[in-house]
């Protein structure tokens, strides 16, 4: 009676601290998922969920030990990870993010999301080619898996297939017009093959989409400037 | 929470203190006027600006305090409201260059820079010798595509002072909308031989660079600038501007997933 009473209250505070994050009150949510830790060491989920709160609170290194304690119970809990993977991404040790992603795919070989973490850990690294890879097997699972098609589009930018690349950020942009970053993408594949009054119109897209980003903006002030026309890219580039 | 009610409760005990002892209009509205700058200068925009309707409430002949309250409204991104309290300024005072400052820019806040403009080149009249107004009326032109006629407040700016490092900065700029990026190179040497960290013209350095196809050498005047402040989005997107010229396209990439 005892041992299933405390299971309950373990549980009844990993509830309340996700309560808690859900509200976004990071270190409120702490104190419940340590009350749960205490109650219950082998409790997994606290563990996770604790580290996702010190990630949210941006102490990284304190989210990777709870995800490694995490770990330590279950070594393929995906969820630990997940959050292992991102939790290093955020400090910019992709090497150690690329490995917790591997280890990811290798759990779930099915979820096309894995594969595009997995791939996009790779790109971090700058292993353009072996992303590709990754992004292949992603859209093996779903052909019209827009994040996917999009990086694939920047692996094959970076490999220098400009061509190429422009027919996957089209792709994306026909499965959803409201892309703005594979406008922007696109705008760069067409700069790169020297096609300037086409970048111009797909960086005007982007900015229609969304008027408060500047990267769109900064690109079409390089693009005018490809064009002979500095005066239109000193506009751009004096409000800057 | 509790504790911003109690200090609220001291400061409403504290005004109604002083509106009974203060007596006369005039000396409460400038009471009220001075509290409420103290409080801006510490950013906190909202009660400083309660305090300067307070202000006016005892004095709405106060051209400053008309003007404070525009710069509370401003920071507070209300630029309507902003624009209106400085037209009253103006109305009791044409002569009040902060009010025309600020209604400058509060019109360039909203992109209106015709009207920027105009409000600029009202300060030259309140105050010609000032080189910032000169300064400030080259920008407004600039901002609305008229670089030759920036020019001319440009070189007023630098008659002032010919050390002028924004000025000659601006002029850069000036030159490269006229396709003059030799001219604008010298200036932006100039500009740097007079403050090595001045960032914004290494990043005009590499766009002048890179109007003359000469990639690496925009590369580099990029990385200078980034040297100075590693985080700024405008000289790393300029740089990857650069790589992908230059035909480095991985690199261009590696900084595109950084931006």
């Amino acid at each position: 009676m005892a041992t299933v009473c405390s299971a309950e209250e373990t549980s009844y505070f990993d509830w309340k601290g996700l309560k808690e994050y859900a509200a976004k009150n990071y270190s409120d949510s702490l104190s419940y998922f340590d009350m749960a830790i205490a109650q219950d060491p082998g409790y997994l989920d606290a563990w996770v969920h604790k580290g996702d709160s010190l990630r949210a609170l941006k102490d990284y290194n304190g989210s990777i030990e709870n995800y490694l304690q995490a770990l330590q119970r279950k070594n393929d809990s995906a969820s630990a990870l997940s959050g292992l993977m991102e939790a290093y991404a955020a400090i910019g040790d992709y090497d150690n993010a690329f490995l917790a992603a591997a280890r990811l795919t290798g759990i779930d070989p099915a979820r096309k999301d894995y594969w595009l973490k997995e791939g996009n850990m790779l790109q971090m690294l700058g292993r353009y080619a072996e992303a590709s890879a990754r992004y292949d097997s992603a859209l093996e699972i779903d052909r019209k898996y827009k994040d996917a098609i999009y990086r694939q589009g920047l692996s094959f930018l970076a490999l220098g297939n400009s061509s190429g690349a422009l027919s996957l950020f089209e792709m994306v942009i026909a499965l959803d017009p409201a892309h703005k970053l594979a406008h922007n993408a696109k705008g760069l594949a067409l700069q790169a093959q020297g096609r300037y009054e086409e970048a111009d119109d797909a960086y005007r897209e982007a900015q229609r989409i969304d008027g408060g980003w500047n990267q769109p903006r900064i690109n079409q002030m390089h693009v005018l400037m490809g064009l002979g026309r500095p005066d239109e890219a000193m506009k751009i580039a004096a409000g800057m | 929470m509790q504790e911003v009610l109690w200090l609220r409760a001291v400061k409403l005990a504290l005004c109604l203190f002083l509106l009974i002892s203060a007596g006369a209009g005039e000396e409460a509205g400038q009471y009220f006027d001075e509290l409420g700058s103290k409080l801006y200068s510490v950013r906190n925009y909202s009660e400083a600006l309660d305090l300067f309707n307070l202000s006016l409430y005892y004095d709405s002949e106060n051209a400053d305090a008309w003007v404070h309250k525009g710069d509370a409204q401003k920071a507070l991104r209300d630029y309507n409201s902003s624009l209106q309290s400085y037209e009253q300024a103006i109305s009791l005072d044409d002569g009040k260059a902060s009010a025309w400052t600020g209604l400058s820019d509060a019109y360039s806040a909203k992109k209106d820079y015709a009207n920027a403009s105009a409000a600029a080149e009202e300060l030259l009249l309140v105050d010609p010798r000032n080189k910032a107004h000169w300064l400030r009326a080259g920008i407004m032109l600039q901002m609305e595509g008229n670089f030759s006629g920036a020019e001319g407040r440009l070189d007023q700016a630098l008659a002032l002072d010919p050390n002028y490092k924004d000025a000659i900065y601006r002029k850069a700029v000036s030159q490269m909308a006229a396709n003059n990026s030799d001219r604008a190179l010298e200036l932006l040497d100039q500009v740097l031989a007079l403050d090595g960290r001045y960032k914004l013209a290494y990043n005009a350095r590499g766009q002048a660079l890179e109007m003359q196809g000469r990639y690496e050498g925009a590369v580099r005047a990029y990385d200078r600038a980034l040297q100075i402040d590693p985080k700024w989005s405008l000289a790393l997107n300029n740089k990857m501007q650069a790589l992908m010229a230059a035909g480095r396209q991985k690199e261009a990439v590696d900084l595109l997933l950084r931006l």
